[in-house]
């Protein structure tokens, strides 16, 4: 019999896995599995610039063969996810639907989860925000070293450490840009009044190798995280679930869409559907670890215990992009040996409230390509183009992050209907617009990105291990799901296309589902890369 | 069959104007091609009249895009004719001959001042120009 059924490939999902099939046990993993199969082969091992200047066949994977990397229309989740990265959320509208109201989610049906395309930033929970769980850092610090050591994480010992504990396996940190040299040297220079009034900037904490590790990396630094995955330098769950399918006690089952799952005495019994033939199945183990994201775990478990019309808390970081020019670029040219990921992490403790902050991160732009920004400047495009070419190099855009507490408003529920719906209901954009409009530049665009809704992480609180960062829910929130209901059979899912093509999401206005995993309550990974 | 070529062409002729509006230079016939088959991909919902009456203007004056284009930015921002124009810019810009066009440039300090003047000068005096012209562009014939 299997010992373990693990339900998802994402990120918690191939962690989850490694340790349990190093200490010998069955293992089987179910999994959607989507994957790119068109645009990775295409793109050149070179700097992004020289693709540009010589590869005749860029507009392939720039633009997508459908041209569905063109994100005409409002700004939507995922419209940073290139043609390349598309199939991330291919699908999971169709067969997780989901209406939201004040804020947008999104959920992945990919092999690697939304960790096929998260840009890679790692942030530990602090002792403050374990403790609110029942848990200590020392009691998890070894789990985060082993995990570190796995999935290769680079950065430094600064001032972030009090917000992001070392670990030993620490490799050093990528390169800083120029124009986050020119930020990280300001602040350094201005370090006691802004630590004074708590305020701390360091490098991001990043999943990437800037050494050779477990046959990936080191990180060259070509500007191509958006697009492709170059030596393997930024971790994706995927290459964890290719070392696990070498061992003889794993075995990956994709093209499975997990629906319930039971359990006695026994053990569980887990029903899911062949995506490409419909028909039904079932597995099963001794145990049952459920890694399907946020929203699709809770999904899963609300539905097995038929827990419907039942609301249950959800989390939800609000965030907000700020777009600023960074004046101490004006004087200096901008190297073109960069990386698109996350340069640099900033927290600011929040006056008044012991233990809660606010986090942002700042980005560089130039490989997601100008004419995204054209698109969103309201000036002739002509004379769009020239500016922004000018002005592109100074510059930087924040990633603002809030965390976020349970509270009475913040709720979801699954609802009857085939496929079984799901409502999510957090009240977290308010914050991100307050903040989002102090910034220098961009209170236009910023308005109106507010005045969307923001792309926001929900960590449905279940007892289960979700697909958060934490893998673990919020307070309270384990007696919520599990409180008793009469065990219902759940609506079978109509047989689905499953064709997930790149060329049909995009287009569709954004009205509809997404939701992302993220971590329980404080930070939320840097967006999809 | 001739609808299909009186398309063909209307889109070749939008590829070449956009172009040379864009970054001063025709483009090839392979840029074309692909504005031609990316058109077909994306727009196919029916057209608001308004739109149709923009395109049908522009086509007509070519003079009046870059007009049209000013007003359109802020006036309708989703219109037809500016999706048309920004999916010939991601044509040209994914494309290694016209890829130094859109690459980012550093400028020096008094550089990038002046260009913001010049350009955003520019930029109004066409916005201001161009609600004129487009309001008598959407009253026109489709």
């Amino acid at each position: 019999m299997t010992d373990v059924l693990i339900v998802g490939s994402g990120p918690g999902g191939v962690n989850a896995a490694a340790p349990l099939v190093a200490a010998g046990r069955q293992v089987v993993l179910l999994d959607y599995g989507n994957q790119d199969r068109r645009y990775a082969a295409l793109i050149p091992h070179q700097p992004f610039s020289e693709v540009r200047r010589t590869d005749a066949q860029q507009h392939r994977y720039f633009l997508g063969d459908h041209f569905e990397g063109i994100p005409l229309g409002p700004v939507r989740v995922g419209a940073q996810l290139t043609p390349p990265r598309l199939h991330i959320l291919a699908d999971a509208a169709e067969r997780m639907p989901v209406h939201t109201d004040g804020f947008a989610a999104s959920m992945s049906l990919a092999r690697g989860g939304l960790g096929a395309g998260w840009s890679a930033g790692v942030f530990p929970f602090t002792d403050d925000e374990l403790r609110d769980m029942g848990l200590g850092l020392d009691e998890l610090r070894p789990h985060y070293d082993a995990v570190t050591e796995r999935i290769g994480v680079c950065g430094a010992g600064d001032d972030l450490e009090p917000f992001l504990p070392p670990s030993p396996s620490m490799m050093p940190p990528l390169e800083l840009d120029s124009n986050a040299e020119v930020v990280l040297t300001r602040y350094q220079r201005r370090r006691a009044a802004l630590n004074a009034a708590a305020f701390f900037l360091g490098r991001t904490r990043l999943a990437a190798c800037t050494e050779r590790h477990r046959e990936r990396g080191p990180y060259a630094y070509l500007d191509l995280d958006y697009w492709a995955d170059p030596d393997r330098s930024v971790y994706r769950p995927q290459w964890t679930l290719e070392e696990l399918q070498r061992a003889p006690n794993f075995t990956y089952l994709d093209r499975r869409f997990v629906r319930t799952f039971s359990e006695d005495e026994r053990g569980v019994r887990v029903r899911a559907t062949r995506a490409d033939t419909g028909e039904e199945e079932t597995h099963e183990a001794a145990a049952l670890v459920l890694a399907g994201g946020t929203l699709g775990t809770a999904r899963i478990v609300l539905a097995s215990l038929g827990a419907y019309d039942r609301p249950v808390p959800i989390l939800c970081n609000a965030y907000a992009y700020v777009p600023t020019l960074n004046l101490g670029m004006l004087r200096r040219p901008a190297r073109d040996r960069r990386s698109s990921l996350a340069q640099l992490t900033a927290v600011l403790r929040v006056p008044g409230t012991p233990g809660r902050i606010v986090q942002a991160q700042l980005f560089s732009y130039r490989s997601l390509l100008t004419f995204k920004l054209m698109k969103e400047s309201p000036l002739a495009y002509r004379e769009g183009l020239r500016v922004l070419r000018v002005l592109i190099p100074k510059f930087a855009i924040l990633g603002i992050h809030h965390e976020d507490r349970p509270a009475a408003g913040k709720t979801c529920v699954l609802r009857r209907g085939g496929p079984d719906r799901r409502r999510g209901r957090p009240a977290c954009s308010a914050a991100a617009a307050r903040i989002a409009s102090r910034s220098r530049i961009g209170r236009a665009r910023t308005r109106r990105a507010a005045s969307r809704p923001t792309s926001a992480c929900c960590c449905a609180a279940s007892g289960s291990s979700g697909a958060c960062r934490s893998g673990r829910s919020a307070p309270g929130t384990a007696r919520a799901s599990t409180t008793r209901a009469p065990f219902r059979s759940c609506p079978r899912a109509g047989r689905s296309p499953a064709t997930g093509t790149a060329g049909s999401a995009p287009r569709a206005p954004s009205t509809s589902p997404t939701a992302r995993s993220s971590r329980g309550s404080r930070r939320r990974a840097s967006p999809s890369t | 069959m001739a609808d299909d070529i009186d398309e063909g062409r209307a889109l070749e002729v939008e590829a070449r104007l956009f172009a040379r509006y864009l970054v001063g230079r025709p483009p090839p016939a392979e840029l074309v091609d692909r504005y031609r088959a990316a058109n077909a991909a994306i727009f196919t919902e029916p057209v608001a009249r308004e739109d149709a009456a923009l395109v049908a203007f522009a086509h007509r004056h070519p003079w009046s895009v870059s007009l049209l284009d000013a007003a359109s930015g802020l006036l309708r921002p989703g219109s037809l004719l500016r999706n048309k124009i920004l999916l010939m810019a991601a044509i040209l810009e994914t494309s290694p001959a016209f890829a130094d066009e859109f690459l980012p440039r550093d400028a020096r300090p008094l550089g990038l001042l002046l260009a913001l003047v010049a350009h955003g000068t520019v930029a109004v005096a066409r916005a201001a120009l161009g609600a004129v012209v487009y309001a008598a562009a959407v009253r026109s014939r489709v």
